[in-house]
């Protein structure tokens, strides 16, 4: 119980640490809530020049989804989620070995690793409030916010879903514990996970091979789930194969993402390269 | 346990690529410790003294967990460095830079608090405690500014703010006075000194023989991973012997001075520091193997080289003395 509490302790340094920087750069607040309304307005005007006055028809015809504002803004809304907590821990570490506070924290006694994962925490907290902010007026609008529980249940999922892209992330910590370089394997993956989501299309518009692909990755499945919750007023049963696929995921990645990087870790202590940046 | 820190043996090898062309590099193998032993007394102030590159920075890595030796052991405050580095972590604070390694955007006070957690201290528990520290160190008042508006002497301040902040019975301070004004430095010196008297171990490095000297119970010297000797200061100053060592400040000095005296009987070693290139003007230091006999015969020598004599002085012989001695290299040289 006293470890929990102390940990608690480093957990809430953290977070209180992290806020206040992040409140002292508050522009990027501004970037965040207006980001999902732009880019819905990017691919809306895309898709009136391309396929005209049909344009919806067709979009409806596709996706299934009458309201594609609505649509492209739930995607963006989810894109920003994935970027930060891909980015999230590869970009703090990094930013750490540059103000030379990354070998610091090895100096104290919580686990280094824990205290990247909580990283998170703070920053998914605005993200969560972003989402909010973005999606809830814009669904409300719409009239398509049919249960408060059905929206509690989406949040869920998308909770569920982030867990997996934490263990992709403490992958990409890993190589920046490593590499020193963060921009582009994590460019790489975000690009990969954007592609392969169905953020702004539905998957079947690729080969069936693509599609059998994405189901690696949880933002899929996550997205889906969303739409069929949110967007077409549809159940998604506990038993859901979306949904347990996603819980298998969550429960891989994570091992797979803190392996890679005590590996890495360990292998940093022994070359010399903690202090390296 | 009356040893705080005990290393058997140290070995440390990394591997370096050097840069041939932009897509050639050839692999150094750089020995960076080369069965390093030495064991700190608790209470002490134990000094190791040896120039750039002569492993002093690695083998406070290892002792404080941050990096894992080759081979060879060590202890600290009675835990295996390797085995039990959480322990390790608990009962040492470390100062690694004197101006780095702070959060620009968070207050003195913020960035002290944000640490005190990560130690996992309990919050009334850190608050009391950095309120001590802030005081120790002089810095209460400027606490609450964001660090980015800090000096240098201030950051370094609160480095050692940081370092003290849980109360660790031993400190390691790399280079705790490095690139501070003279004020800054030695209001560090006299916080190193407090700590001896509040019974603290404490492990610091220096190139700084004048430092080492000043604060140091125990001196360990080191040069090239290896340690050549370790003892007292004024111990280690009597293999060179009193009486010694002759300061010429002179001008005109060649760079063949030593070739120039080395005709002056019972010159043993000669070396020079030039403190104005323009006119050469500088200092000769000359160590005899037993005293000087006839300090007619130097000055003669000296002056045959061209020199001009401005002042000469039998002294005491210092740190570096010792290390030329022990080395037959300059502390800067290595």
């Amino acid at each position: 119980m006293e470890r929990v509490r102390r940990l608690a302790r480093a957990a809430l340094g953290v977070y209180v640490k992290e806020m206040k920087i992040w409140l002292r750069y508050p522009t990027w607040i501004f970037a965040f809530i207006a980001l999902p309304y732009m880019l819905s307005g990017l691919f809306n005007g895309i898709g009136y020049s391309i396929a005209g006055p049909r344009a919806v028809e067709n979009f409806a015809r596709n996706t299934g989804v009458s309201n594609p504002f609505l649509f492209y803004t739930l995607g963006t809304a989810l894109l920003l989620a994935t970027e930060v907590l891909l980015q999230d821990v590869a970009y703090s570490i990094r930013s750490e070995q540059l103000l030379g506070t990354f070998e610091l924290h090895y100096l104290a006694p919580a686990p280094t690793w824990l205290i990247w994962i909580l990283y998170l925490f703070p920053h998914s907290t605005i993200m969560v409030v972003v989402l909010l902010a973005t999606t809830l007026p814009v669904l409300a609008f719409s009239g398509v916010l049919s249960s408060p529980i059905d929206f509690l249940y989406a949040c869920s999922v998308l909770a569920l879903g982030m867990l997996p892209l934490l263990g992709i992330a403490l992958a990409l910590a890993a190589l920046v514990v490593r590499y020193k370089e963060p921009g582009a394997v994590v460019s790489l993956v975000q690009s990969v996970v954007i592609l392969l989501s169905g953020y702004f299309y539905p998957l079947t518009v690729f080969p069936a091979w693509v599609s059998a692909l994405s189901q690696v990755l949880p933002t899929t499945h996550v997205i889906s789930i969303l739409r069929s919750l949110l967007l077409a007023g549809e159940g998604v049963s506990p038993l859901d194969r979306r949904l347990l696929t996603l819980l298998a995921l969550a429960v891989a990645y994570p091992v797979i993402g803190l392996y890679s990087y005590r590996r890495w870790e360990s292998e940093a202590r022994r070359r010399g390269e903690l202090s390296k940046y | 346990m009356e040893e705080a820190i005990v290393a058997e043996g140290l070995v440390k090898v990394f591997y370096t690529k050097e840069r041939k062309s932009l897509f050639r590099s050839v692999k150094r193998r750089v020995e960076a410790l080369r069965g390093v032993s030495f064991s700190v007394r608790r209470g002490e102030i134990f000094g190791l003294l040896g120039p750039n590159g002569a492993g002093k920075t690695t083998t406070i890595k290892i002792l404080s967990t941050l990096l894992l030796p080759d081979a060879g052991e060590a202890w600290v405050n009675g835990f295996h460095v390797v085995k039990e580095a959480p322990r390790v972590r608990e009962c040492i604070g470390v100062s690694l830079y004197s101006d780095r390694g702070f959060y620009w955007k968070l207050t003195g006070r913020e960035n002290l608090r944000y640490f005190a957690y990560l130690y996992q201290m309990p919050r009334r528990e850190a608050e009391k405690r950095i309120n001590e520290v802030l005081k120790l160190v002089g810095l209460e008042n400027d606490a609450d500014r964001l660090v980015e508006e800090y000096s240098t002497g201030m950051k370094s301040k609160l480095n050692f703010a940081r370092a003290l902040l849980h109360d660790p019975p031993i400190l390691f301070l790399d280079e705790p006075t490095i690139g501070l004004d003279p004020a800054s430095a030695r209001r560090v010196r006299e916080l190193i000194l407090e700590m001896k008297r509040q019974g603290k171990t404490v492990l610091l490095t220096t190139h700084n023989m004048f430092e080492a000297e000043l604060l140091c119970d125990r001196v360990a010297i080191i040069n090239r991973g290896r340690i050549v000797a370790i003892n007292t200061p004024s111990e280690l100053k009597r293999r060179v012997g009193r009486n010694n060592v002759v300061e010429v400040e002179a001008l005109n000095i060649p760079p063949s001075a030593a070739e120039a005296l080395s005709s002056v009987r019972g010159l043993r070693r000669i070396y020079t520091r030039i403190r104005d290139p323009a006119s050469s003007m500088g200092e000769l230091r000359l160590i005899f193997e037993d005293g000087v006999d006839d300090l007619g015969d130097v000055l003669s020598a000296i002056s045959r080289a061209g020199m001009k004599v401005l002042s000469v002085k039998i002294v005491e012989p210092t740190l570096e003395d010792v290390f030329i001695e022990l080395t037959g290299e300059k502390l800067g040289e290595s």
